[in-house]
């Protein structure tokens, strides 16, 4: 734990102090990093947001028609994607290609010692592997969670469309009325902090590897469940947060 | 050169979603940066379920949002026209929505009783003023569920409370009227059984009143023709009646005139009439006395009547 503050503390030195002292920031590194982060991760994310529209809007319309309330569908798909499943379905989609891939490389990196050689060159580590992973993270994961809020919406309707026979007009009106901007907003304060908890985590984990080949795995697969656990429990704190204070 | 290309790619991405969620977030929460066209102030006792943004209906259609909800001060509630209104909403229309005139009024309202609150806007009169901006509109605090909900509670803790607390009295006050209530079921029933004979009578009465009403009937029918038959002839009977009243009243009319003029002619023959009658009684009297002489002596009418001798009784 004490590693993982001292890193955060690290990351903040070098993403907002250090720019002012003549040290800037690694913007090409970061690009190439939110590429690989977040655009490569389109696809993926966009099915996984896809699906999970559909299969929401398909479970939703069962159930609420035993009520004959199938017009409460869209309200159902609006609320669950833009307050819990957006952010959370983005950030595992995240964490198993990656997250994993931070760990994997930054491990990779630390037992054939080219972390001891970044040091000798002077060069710090945090500064150089660990700031544009996680300025990428911090950008891409809430892009993500924007794109997948918005596929899984048309997943959505398009079970409200050819299934239950809604219209579009009346499809986005139902959405717009029920959900509200908090909605949207606690969403992405979420996916923010997923962003910090799966970079901080992910590059802990590799900057700590020990044991060659076979600690590089051991820490890849505990990156990804710590990652995992940390953000779901941080979901139900923002949940419980954003309970309390719109209420 | 590839450098660049992660650049443009990432920029572009970020810059998509950046534009994607501002998008959503102005669908949802509408435009922050525009001043609402008009606003409504109203004034709500209890507004479970509304919230900042929260929509307003004019008459069923989206007509604007809630701009702001503010609590109010005791020294407001104590101005207030309703000093149970609590809360103050600002109600900001949209700019399609035409002009609005007095006599709105503003409710909580919802589709069903799952869907979200709104403020639904309702009536005014079209020949009324225009409401000006920021004008204060009554509301009304619908009846909600919860409200009956509540009223239900408290009447079950009343009954409750009737029937705990007045284990003494309140119980044996409900058998009583239990007891009543039993013996009044009972005569209930008789009545119910003795109305039932009747009721049997009654159908006998009326099946006879029915064959009556039929005979009833035949008989108009009858008499319908009768009447219809003898309509000619009672007329002309009754044309007849008629001039025989008035020959009538003609001879009475002479024979007031003969009476008149013969009145004194009249009171001479009566006298003499009179005078003759008691000549006749004089003439019967002897008549009857010769009767009887002769009943007793017949030989007079050969001998004649001779001296005879008064018998006591002609004498008396």
């Amino acid at each position: 734990m004490r590693d993982y503050f001292a890193l955060n503390a690290s990351i903040l030195y070098w993403t907002f102090l250090a720019p002012f002292r003549g040290k800037a920031l690694r913007i090409a590194a970061t690009f190439h990093q939110m590429v690989r982060i977040g655009v490569q991760a389109v696809p993926m994310t966009a099915l996984t947001s896809l699906s999970i529209g559909v299969t929401l809007a398909m479970q939703g319309a069962h159930e609420l028609s035993r009520m004959g309330a199938t017009a409460f569908v869209p309200d159902l798909v609006g609320m669950s994607l833009l307050r819990e499943l957006g952010p959370l379905l983005v950030g595992v989609v995240v964490i198993g290609r990656s997250g994993s891939a931070i760990t994997a490389e930054i491990g990779t990196m630390k037992v054939s010692e080219e972390i001891e050689a970044l040091e000798v060159m002077a060069i710090n580590p945090v500064r150089f592997l660990v700031v544009p992973r996680f300025l990428a993270m911090m950008v891409m994961l809430p892009t993500l969670t924007v794109f997948g809020n918005y596929i899984g919406l048309a997943g959505g309707w398009a079970i409200c469309r050819f299934s239950l026979g809604m219209n579009t007009d009346a499809y986005i009106r139902r959405v717009v009325e029920s959900a509200h901007v908090m909605d949207l907003y606690s969403g992405m304060i979420k996916s923010i902090v997923f962003a910090w908890l799966i970079a901080t985590i992910s590059c802990l984990y590799g900057l700590t590897v020990r044991g060659g080949a076979e600690g590089v795995g051991r820490s890849t697969t505990n990156s990804v469940v710590v990652c995992i656990l940390s953000m779901l429990v941080a979901n139900a704190l923002l949940t419980a947060f954003f309970f309390v204070v719109e209420s | 050169m590839k450098k660049l290309g992660d650049t443009a790619t990432a920029a572009t991405v970020v810059v998509c979603s950046a534009i994607m969620l501002v998008a959503l977030a102005f669908a949802l929460g509408g435009n922050p940066f525009r001043a609402p066209g008009r606003t409504l102030r109203t004034q709500f006792t209890d507004i479970t379920g509304i919230q900042q943004s929260s929509l307003v209906k004019y008459a069923g259609a989206p007509a604007g949002t809630v701009h702001s909800i503010r609590m109010l001060s005791p020294s407001e509630r104590t101005a207030s026209e309703n000093p149970a209104n609590t809360v103050e909403l600002v109600l900001a229309l949209n700019r399609d929505v035409p002009d609005l005139n007095e006599g709105l009024v503003a409710s909580v309202a919802s589709d069903t009783l799952l869907a979200d609150k709104f403020i639904l806007l309702d009536g005014g009169n079209p020949s009324a003023p225009v409401l000006a901006n920021g004008a204060m509109i009554p509301s009304i605090t619908p009846v909600t569920f919860d409200h009956i909900l509540r009223d239900l509670n408290s009447t079950l803790a009343g009954i409750d409370g009737i029937l705990a607390g007045g284990a003494d009295g309140g119980l044996s006050r409900i058998r009583e009227t239990l007891d009543q209530l039993n013996a009044a079921i009972t005569e209930a029933r008789a009545l119910i059984s003795g109305a039932s004979s009747m009721v049997e009578e009654g159908r006998g009465l009326v099946k006879n009143g029915n064959q009556l009403l039929d005979e009833a009937g035949d008989l108009v029918g009858d008499g319908r023709s009768l009447i219809a038959e003898t309509r000619e002839p009672l007329k002309s009977l009754l044309a007849e009646l008629s001039s025989a009243a008035d020959s009538l009243d003609d001879m009475a009319k002479r024979a007031d005139a003969l009476v008149k003029n013969n009145e004194g002619n009249l009171n001479t023959t009566i006298v003499d009439a009179r005078k003759a009658v008691a000549d006749l009684k004089v003439a019967a009297a002897s008549a009857r006395e010769l009767i009887d002489s002769l009943k007793a002596r017949p030989q007079q009418i050969i001998w004649g009547p001779g001296r005879q001798r008064r018998t006591e009784q002609q004498q008396r």
